[in-house]
């Protein structure tokens, strides 16, 4: 799985793409996927000691299971649904755009997704670092902090370092706010800083979250505290491929 | 062609960057406040863009209200 990647990827769509894409229905489709199963995959506590399912991997990315999270076509009609209720085509295809990128970065992992989902339950991964989602939020975030998911997660941050000005006021009232029709009906209902506060927040989060779990597993934490940017890294973690 | 940074943007860059530092020190002492989603930082990123107001005021470029 990806962490911080979910977070900024849509801030880049935007950034390359312009008025095509809505920011907040983007930012909606990229958590789309893991929103209401990322909780029951690493259980009710920080270490992961207070397991809700027995198989955690067959829950997030099979079948049976909600793995149909992670394919293309099932957003194809989650978008299309978007389309025919709003009629807004610029919604729909960003809602689109923010999930396929969640699920192509998941590719990444070494369990991966089931893409062509429901024509096949085969797992697409690329085996770049390992899933160790089954082992709680605390192992993951040491096993994907130290090997090359946290590499990819400050590409995406490195990246949208050189785009700042977007995160301007300036910006955002001139470039965005007029080009989207949600901004303009939040601005009959929030303040200013309001706005500008749900325009930034994913992306500062993910960047905060990128430093400050770096951070902690390196510096902090006591479990394998060291990076491994090997491929299908970190070693210690357990191996896991699709279920 | 981007218009040329100011003094004022040099600073936003700075405040921002040290807000970012903030709450990622927070967080990986802290672990809950990276925990959930963006959602956790909306008070601290609001309380954020207020002070920056005060501390920095508006770009005179800035079209927006206030």
């Amino acid at each position: 799985m990806s962490w911080a990647a979910h977070d900024l990827e849509p801030y880049l769509f935007r950034a390359k793409l312009g008025g095509i894409v809505s920011l907040p229905l983007c930012l909606a489709g990229s958590y789309a996927p893991d929103i209401f199963t990322k909780w029951a995959v690493y259980g009710l506590d920080f270490a992961g000691e207070r397991k809700i399912v027995d198989d955690p991997v067959q829950l997030h990315r099979g079948w049976p299971g909600v793995g149909f999270t992670h394919s293309l076509l099932v957003w194809v009609l989650v978008a299309g649904g978007i389309y025919l209720l709003s009629r807004n085509k610029v919604w729909a295809f960003s809602f689109l755009l923010g999930a396929w990128a969640h699920v192509l970065s998941d590719t990444l992992d070494s369990v991966g997704v089931m893409v062509f989902f429901p024509f096949s339950t085969w797992n697409l991964h690329l085996d770049a670092w390992q899933y160790v989602g089954q082992a709680g939020r605390r192992v993951d975030a040491i096993a994907y902090y130290t090997s090359l998911g946290g590499v990819w997660d400050v590409l995406w941050a490195a990246w949208l370092a050189f785009h700042w000005r977007m995160f301007t006021s300036e910006h955002f009232h001139r470039e965005i706010v007029p080009r989207d029709t949600f901004w303009v009906w939040l601005r009959t209902k929030a303040s200013d800083t309001v706005m500008l506060t749900v325009y930034r927040a994913s992306a500062f989060f993910g960047v905060a979250s990128i430093i400050g779990w770096t951070l902690w597993a390196l510096f902090i934490n006591d479990f394998q505290n060291h990076l491994d940017w090997t491929l299908g890294g970190p070693e210690w973690a357990p191996r896991q491929g699709p279920p | 062609m981007p218009r040329p940074t100011t003094t004022r943007d040099r600073l936003a860059v700075a405040y921002w960057t040290a807000a970012l530092l903030l709450y990622a020190c927070l967080g990986a002492f802290f672990p809950p406040f990276l925990l959930l989603g963006f959602w956790e930082s909306l008070p601290f990123v609001l309380i954020a863009t207020w002070l920056a107001w005060r501390l920095l005021g508006r770009s005179a470029r800035d079209p927006g209200p206030g």
